[in-house]
């Protein structure tokens, strides 16, 4: 046989050995989306985000946003799928062709063409062959089982959860920051912690990956006692040196507990977290702060006449003062804006006191940061929902106080009471159209020590919402 | 004289006969009926055209229209998965059959081939065979006064080629065209073959047949959203009660079953109320519908396993799993009802996707539809042994239960979970599976706008396709199987839902045999 031949041959058997060694392809594709479309009348918030003060000068605002979510699933076989999500926003008049030098949040404007796409989700979801073993990998969002209090955002981290007989174990590692050269634009929140902290102007000085790092690690387990009664426990560690070139690290351990029960009609849940660890301060250079404070929640949900009454109780820990070596607040996590947090509590429904789940590009809310700017929260929120056939009816009323008074300048704790209703009705299985309004009394916490009262905070929404 | 006269004549004679046998016999393709396959309309007139060229030969001759045909030739044309098969008959205008052939292929490749031959075969048959059918009694063809030949009403039933080794071709023709495509019974005033009925205002959603009364008339109960009707079926469907729900109760699926044994089958109504389940039992005593029980915290699905006796299965819903568990047996003890003989489910099965079949060694294999839609197999002792390529069952029918954990993903407060197409096993271990086709099925939004029923059978390694009835232009929302009469018993969804309309349901029957 000539070489070439050989070479031919051997080419041949190759080549049939990587055919017959690679799987068929048999991709299965998966879409799912929204489309949402709000238009709104308020003297609250300005279509941005962050904290609203009220205030006795509070103009009305009327604008219309919308956002389109995309989701694509490439399911190779069942055990493994990468999942991608796409978001497109703007507010309606906002900007066109990048004219404004921003891209995304905008493209809303006449002409329209903008690159305004956002990536928000790319992961692997796949299973160890052999074992119960699920693993999340990438840029994916995240549910901290404590009612989204602690971290309920998107980030790039690993994901791991194993069924076991008696419910499961789990963790997680999360990458928040890593910081390597320029200007912190919030150094506070490179910390992980609220704004109370804040210290503007700390420089980073680091082209080092990995050097200067926030991160947030889970275990987490969970016990199915009965069909109708389950336990679980965590451990969260937040963990920040980057700012450690100016100031100590911060290490916060967070200690929770959860349980879910349904008692006869009633179902019953809630949590305890407790924060432990030390926060870096540059009030405390190389020695930082002590952290001790607590978080807990009770919520309650019954068949009610008709429809649903639901219940929810929050309490976040406040501090006194912050310039003391020992911090009670409870400490929550943020982006690196410190008008942005990583966490929410959406179960409250409420639309003024709160941040609300519908929120999107505009996302205000009078305790927009659960630590409250170290005051902390005491919430009530008391819900009814109706659905009549394809009209639905939800309605609630909130009550909030601050935990602490940090200042001792207000009159009084209480923050204000919220009523607020969603009335919709389901123009096709997936498209809803709703109504929302909301009014807020405010509280002696506003109370001026002179001149007029600032103005009570409401908001009217029309809503579409498209979800496939 | 005469025996010129004589010779003449046989002159005459020997020049008219080669003239007579040499005049080409006219024959006319009409349209294919065509089942299975894509662009079905297309290959209607493609077939009719491609035969049309390829029949014509010295003895035959093609007309574009019937006017003046003498052989009108019609043809089928069958697609299960990728193998084919044509069969035609060439009639003459009598209805008299001059000839028939089939052929069949693996592959869309092999079509273009496989209408050549057809056509070869077909133009020798007309050819040999034709004078023979006309000699008897000719019938001169009169334009526009053509008989057409009746042509069989399409079949409810299609069932697929064998792959057999024929002792002769003929014997395969026979086979293919007698044996595996069985025609509808011809429609009956009283419940039987080709049976529809009148049309019902609303989407329905359940399915379920009681007793068969002596009359012949069957109990059929029908779940709405929000209603359960209490029909008796004969010459039509006549509404005999009907029971609703109030506030924001779902029904779910309405089954039967004979648990108590006493010859009366309940109706057992899945129910959800709110987040939670409150299934009911009803007796349909002839003339309304008797609460028997409520308020139990199962879905309910009756099924006869493997064959045997249809009972009811349920399953748990819990606070935070949609589907709690293990399957249990409903079993009726006095007024009370209690889960007995847990059944632990392969991967991907719940009570709603799943049946069992005995296997040639008797063993009992599950058989489920994959949330993606493929039928899969499984072993007794679990492990997945087959799954198809194609994919079967697809529902509308869905229940939602808040989520708000999901909300940042979703941007839907509520979490959406579908349910599934029943799968049927019948005591001769047929696998009885719907099959909804759709133009728009994308994450929760599902319209299918086809469906179809298939049976299959297990051959030890993989499920063999038995018969399919022929697919129809709606939404299959659920079915029944009368076992004893061999009917299909369909809830088709002949109009959606808008927004001022409820939209319409009809039930059609379709029979086996």
């Amino acid at each position: 046989m000539s070489m070439k031949k050989r070479l031919l041959a051997v080419a041949a058997v190759s080549a049939l050995t990587v055919a017959t060694a690679v799987p068929a392809l048999a991709f299965e594709n998966e879409f799912h989306g929204l489309f949402r479309v709000r238009g709104i009348i308020d003297n609250f918030d300005n279509g941005l985000v962050g904290k609203t003060t009220p205030s006795v000068s509070s103009p009305t605002s009327n604008y219309i946003e919308q956002r389109a979510r995309l989701m694509y699933i490439a399911k190779a076989n069942d055990d493994l799928k990468l999942i991608t999500h796409f978001e497109f926003d703007s507010r309606w008049g906002d900007n066109s062709y990048n004219s404004n030098g921003t891209t995304r949040n905008n493209g809303g404007g006449i002409g329209a063409d903008q690159t305004n796409l956002e990536t928000k989700n790319i992961y692997l979801d796949f299973n160890i062959p052999s074992t119960p073993l699920n693993v999340k990998l990438g840029i994916q969002g995240f549910d901290d089982g404590y009612k989204g209090i602690i971290f309920n955002n998107d980030a790039a981290g690993l994901v791991a959860k194993a069924k076991m007989g008696f419910g499961s174990l789990g963790g997680a590692y999360f990458r928040f920051d890593d910081a390597t050269t320029g200007s912190a634009p919030a150094t506070n929140s490179y910390l992980g912690v609220p704004s109370a902290t804040t210290v503007a102007g700390s420089t980073i000085q680091n082209s080092t990956p990995g050097y200067l790092t926030r991160d947030l690690v889970n275990l987490n387990a969970k016990v199915n006692v009965t069909k109708n009664f389950k336990v679980g426990a965590d451990y969260y560690l937040l963990y920040s040196d980057v700012l450690r070139q100016t100031q100590d690290r911060t290490a916060i351990n967070m200690f929770g507990v959860n349980a879910e029960a349904l008692a006869g009609p009633v179902t019953i849940d809630g949590f305890v977290i407790y924060q432990a660890g030390k926060l870096g301060d540059t009030l405390f250079p190389g020695n930082a702060q002590k952290v001790s404070s607590l978080a807990a929640n009770v919520g309650a949900k019954a068949k009610l006449g008709p429809g649903t009454l639901r219940a929810n109780a929050l309490y976040i820990s406040g501090n006194r003062d912050n310039n003391t070596s020992t911090r009670n607040d409870f400490q929550t996590i943020n982006e690196r804006s410190t008008d942005t947090p990583g966490h929410a509590f959406y179960a409250g429904e409420m639309q003024l006191m709160l941040r609300n789940k519908y929120n999107m590009t505009s996302d205000r809310a009078v305790v927009m940061d659960l630590n409250n700017a170290s005051q902390g929260l005491l919430g009530g929120y008391l819900g009814y929902d109706l659905a009549i056939n394809k009209f639905f009816v939800n309605s609630n009323v909130g009550f909030g106080a601050i935990a602490r008074d940090t200042t001792g300048t207000h009159k009084g704790d209480y923050l204000g009471t919220e009523i607020n209703t969603e009335i919709g009705y389901k123009l096709y299985d997936n498209l809803t159209t709703s109504v929302q309004a909301a009014y807020m009394v405010l509280g002696d916490y506003y109370k001026p020590t002179s001149g007029s009262w600032p103005v009570n905070p409401y908001t009217t929404k029309l809503q579409v919402n498209y979800a496939f | 004289m005469k025996k010129f006269a004589v010779c003449l004549a046989l002159f005459l004679f020997f020049l008219y006969i080669p003239a007579v046998g040499a005049a080409p016999i006219k024959a006319y393709v009409s349209e294919f009926s065509v089942t299975g396959g894509q662009n079905k309309d297309e290959l209607k007139g493609i077939l009719q055209t491609l035969l049309t060229t390829r029949i014509t030969s010295d003895a035959v001759t093609t007309l574009d229209n019937k006017t003046g045909a003498e052989v009108i030739v019609s043809g089928s044309y069958l697609q299960i998965g990728k193998v084919f098969s044509i069969d035609a008959v060439a009639r003459n205008v009598k209805g008299d059959v001059v000839t028939r052939s089939f052929v069949q292929g693996e592959s869309q490749d092999e079509l273009i081939a496989a209408v050549g031959k057809l056509a070869q075969v077909l133009a020798g048959g007309i050819a040999k065979n034709y004078a023979s059918t006309v000699s008897s009694q000719p019938v001169a063809p009169v334009a526009g006064a053509v008989t057409v030949p009746v042509v069989a009403p399409p079949a409810d039933i299609v069932k697929p080629m064998d792959i057999v080794k024929p002792s002769t071709a003929e014997k395969a023709a026979e086979s293919a065209t007698q044996t595996d495509i069985i025609r509808a019974a011809p429609v009956a005033k009283s419940a039987g073959g080709g049976w529809v009925s009148q049309r019902l205002t609303g989407v329905m959603r359940g399915i379920a047949l009681g007793r068969t009364l002596a009359n012949g008339e069957r109990e059929v109960f029908v779940a709405g959203n929000r209603s359960l009707k209490y029909y008796r079926m004969g010459e039509g469907l006549k509404l005999i009660a009907e029971v609703s729900t109030s506030g924001d109760e779902k029904i779910l699926g309405v089954d039967t079953a004979d648990l108590d044994g006493d010859g009366v089958p309940e109706v057992y109504l899945t129910v959800l109320n709110g987040e939670n389940l409150a299934s009911r039992v009803y007796l349909a005593d002839g003339t309304g519908l008797k609460k028997i029980a409520e308020n139990l915290p199962y879905f309910m699905r009756g099924m006869a396993l493997a064959g045997g006796k249809t009972k009811i299965y349920v399953q748990e819903m819990s606070t935070d799993a949609d589907f709690y568990g293990d399957v249990y047996e409903l079993v009726k003890s006095g007024d009370r009802y209690e889960m007995k003989n847990p059944l632990k489910l392969p991967r991907f099965a719940f009570l709603y996707n799943f049946n069992q079949f005995k296997d040639r060694e008797g063993k009992t294999d599950f058989v489920v539809l994959h949330p993606d839609g493929y039928l899969m197999v499984y072993s007794a002792s679990r492990d997945e042994l087959w799954r198809s390529s194609d994919k079967y069952g697809g529902s509308e029918l869905y229940f939602q239960r808040p989520d708000l954990s999901s909300f940042r993903t979703t941007g839907d407060p509520m979490r959406w979970i579908f349910l599934q197409q029943r799968i049927m096993v019948t005591a001769s271990g047929e696998i009885i599976v719907p099959q909804n086709g759709g133009f728009w099925v994308v994450g929760n939004s599902r319209s299918y706008g086809k469906s179809a029923v298939v049976a299959f059978t297990w051959d030890g390694s993989s499920l063999e396709e038995r018969w399919r009835t022929r697919q129809s232009q709606n939404y299959l929302a659920d079915y029944a199987y009368d076992e004893k009469r061999k009917e299909l018993v369909l809830l088709e969804k002949v109009k959606k839902e808008g927004l001022l309309d409820d939209g319409a349901s009809a039930l059609y029957i379709k029979k086996v045999e």
